[in-house]
Order: C-alpha cells, then structure tokens, then sequence
C-alpha cells in the first residue's frame, strides 16, 4: 500500500513539474562564418512593371527615376548569415551553429528568422531587426528534442571583436 | 526542382520518436500520424541576385566574402535559392483519405541546408512549423510554432521522413505539447 501511495505521489510530481515546463538560460557568443546578400533589383524593377496589385508606379519607384539610390538595403532584398557558437566569451569552447535568415521591408528594416543548433536541439527566434543594428531582441518561438515546445526571448548584444553574444531565455522547455 | 522530399525508412520514423522527448503533460498535449504525398515542386535559382548581392551590398568592409566551398555542391542549391513543395496530406498510410495540404518553403542557406516554413492547412485547422532541413533524404525536425482552429496555439515538433509503404510518401509525426 505504501509502495503504491509513494508511486502515485510520485507520478504526480513528475505530472506537475512536465506541466509547468523548465527554464532554461543559454548564453552563446556567435562568430559569422558565412555571410550571403540577395540583392534582388532586377526583380524590384520587374515588379513595378508587372504585378497582381495593380500599383502605380510611381508609388513603389524608390528612387528617382527608377533607379534606386545607394545599396539598400532595399525591400525584397535578404541576408544569410551562418554564426559558429562558442560558450564563453574567449571563443574556445565551440557549442554549436546558427543560421540568421533576414527579409527585408521598407526603412530598412528586416524581419529576421533564425535557428540555433544547439547539439541537443535547435531553438528557433524570429524577430525584426533593424540595418546595422547589433542590439536586438527576438522572440523564441518553439524548439526542437531538449527545447521542446521553447518560448521566450533571445537578447543580442555586441562581444569582444566581432562576436555577438545571444542571450537565450526560455520557458516551457523539457529539460 | 524535381528533388523530393525526404525518403527514409518508416523504422528512422520510430527511432526518432523513442530518441525524442514525450510531450508536455498538458491538457493539449498530443501526438498524431498524418501522410503526404508531393503534388508540386518549383525551384528559384536566384544567382543573378547572388552574384549582384556580391557587388552591390550595404555591408561594406562588415561583410565577409562567402567561403570557396560555401556553394560547391550539387547543382542548384546556393545561398539565397529557394525551393516550394505542396504535398496532399492524408490520414491514413494508403493515401485515400484526403484531410489537407502542406506547403513547404525552403530558403537554402550554406552547405546544401535550408530553412523551411511548413504550412499544414488540415480540415480541423491550421499548423506552422520552422526550422533547417537538408533536402538530402535525412528526416527532418520542424518545430510547430502555432496554429488555428483545433490547433490553436499548438507547439512542439513534426518529424518528417520517408514512407516504406509508399514510394516517394512521407510520413509526418506530429508531437504536441
């Protein structure tokens, strides 16, 4: 009997502490290894010419005379960058990768998806971030295997040289 | 792109399973089998954009070139390209009882990898699901990110692999917590 009150108390506990999820706090410092920009005017051009939305032209041009003015970037435009994570701040012990897709809109701002690869799970963010900006914050929004069901934040700031380091915090975690 | 989805094993499908996680105990918490099949694929070969993007970029000095062997590989499949599939989806392995569609929309990043958002438009609602993906024939792990209808607010994981039952199928494994 008293076996089977302690399996019950038991099996409650765990009931209870899977329902409320853990938290977790994973700080990173993330070096670019890759980088890739998609500049996209030729299609920009195509688009103002032949589009579904029946636009005036004039109100999609961005620059005088149609042509666009500087680099961008421009809406349509998009960025990749792969990061290799490293767990301090020396960059020695490496703990993962991460790949930052970024969609550009107007005033350049991009709306950015990215996912960390944590070696035992990934963790997805996305959020908008804005040209040149190396303060940011993006939304956790699920994860995979350890980081199962993962919601939170993640806050980037800038790290020694040209790392940046990522702050991860989560709730709702398996582990 | 003609390149289909994942094709493995079903056993890879259990495995995964075992090795992953249990759902949350919650009162959503669930998991369920759905088949698919591919009706459509496109590839957008975006190299012009590519090799513009190398030239004409508001990075300056901040950015790196792309590694040498970043985009060696098959052919296709370089940073910036993108891949759509629309799959049917079914509630049973035979593939006779229709219950939706999924749409998967993959940018490739570096290494032959891309990232996909996954779209499952089902006859009880709606999920999405994010997350990388090789498009190789190796499983892939998408993390459920939301959803409508039956499936509102849902989050956790679908694995999809290849069917054993049905050439060129897949099978997705939905875990929610």
């Amino acid at each position: 009997m008293k076996r089977a009150l302690a399996l019950v108390v038991l099996v409650a506990a765990l009931s209870a502490t899977a329902a409320s999820g853990a938290s977790q706090q994973v700080r990173v410092y993330a070096v670019p290894t890759t980088v890739q920009f998609m500049n996209h005017a030729d299609d920009r051009l195509r688009g103002m010419s032949t589009n579904p939305f029946n636009f005036k032209a004039e109100a999609v041009i961005l620059g005088a005379k149609g042509k666009e003015k500087g680099n961008g970037p421009f809406p349509g435009d998009d960025i990749l960058y792969g990061f290799k994570l490293f767990s301090d701040a020396k960059l020695k012990k490496a703990n993962g990768t991460a790949l930052f897709t970024c969609y550009y809109a107007f005033k350049k701002l991009a709306t950015c998806d990215s996912y960390f690869d944590l070696g035992m799970g990934l963790v997805l963010a996305s959020g908008q971030v804005p040209f040149g900006a190396s303060h940011f914050t993006l939304a956790v929004t699920g994860g995979t295997k350890a980081y199962f069901g993962a919601l939170g934040q993640v806050d980037s700031v800038p790290a020694s040289g040209n790392a940046q380091r990522f702050d991860l915090h989560m709730s709702g975690t398996q582990k | 792109m003609t390149r289909r989805l994942p094709v493995v094993v079903a056993a890879a499908a259990v495995a995964a399973t075992m090795a992953s996680p249990a759902a949350p105990a919650s009162a959503k918490a669930q998991s369920f089998t759905f088949y698919a099949k591919a009706t459509h694929a496109q590839f957008i070969n975006h190299a012009d954009d590519r090799a513009r993007g190398n030239k004409a970029n508001p990075f300056n000095a901040e950015a790196l070139a792309t590694p040498p062997k970043a985009n060696k590989g098959k052919k296709g499949a370089r940073a910036g390209d993108n891949a759509l599939f629309s799959l049917n989806v079914y509630s049973n392995a035979a593939l006779t009882k229709l219950v939706g569609t999924a749409t998967y929309s993959c940018t490739f990043n570096f290494a032959q990898e891309a990232i996909c958002e996954a779209d499952f438009e089902l006859n009880r609602g709606t999920m999405i699901a994010m997350g990388p993906a090789k498009l190789d024939g190796t499983p892939i792990v998408l993390a459920v990110t939301g959803g409508t209808g039956r499936y509102a607010g849902a989050h956790g994981q679908v694995t999809s692999t290849g069917s054993s039952t049905k050439t060129g199928s897949q099978v997705l494994f939905f875990q929610l917590g």
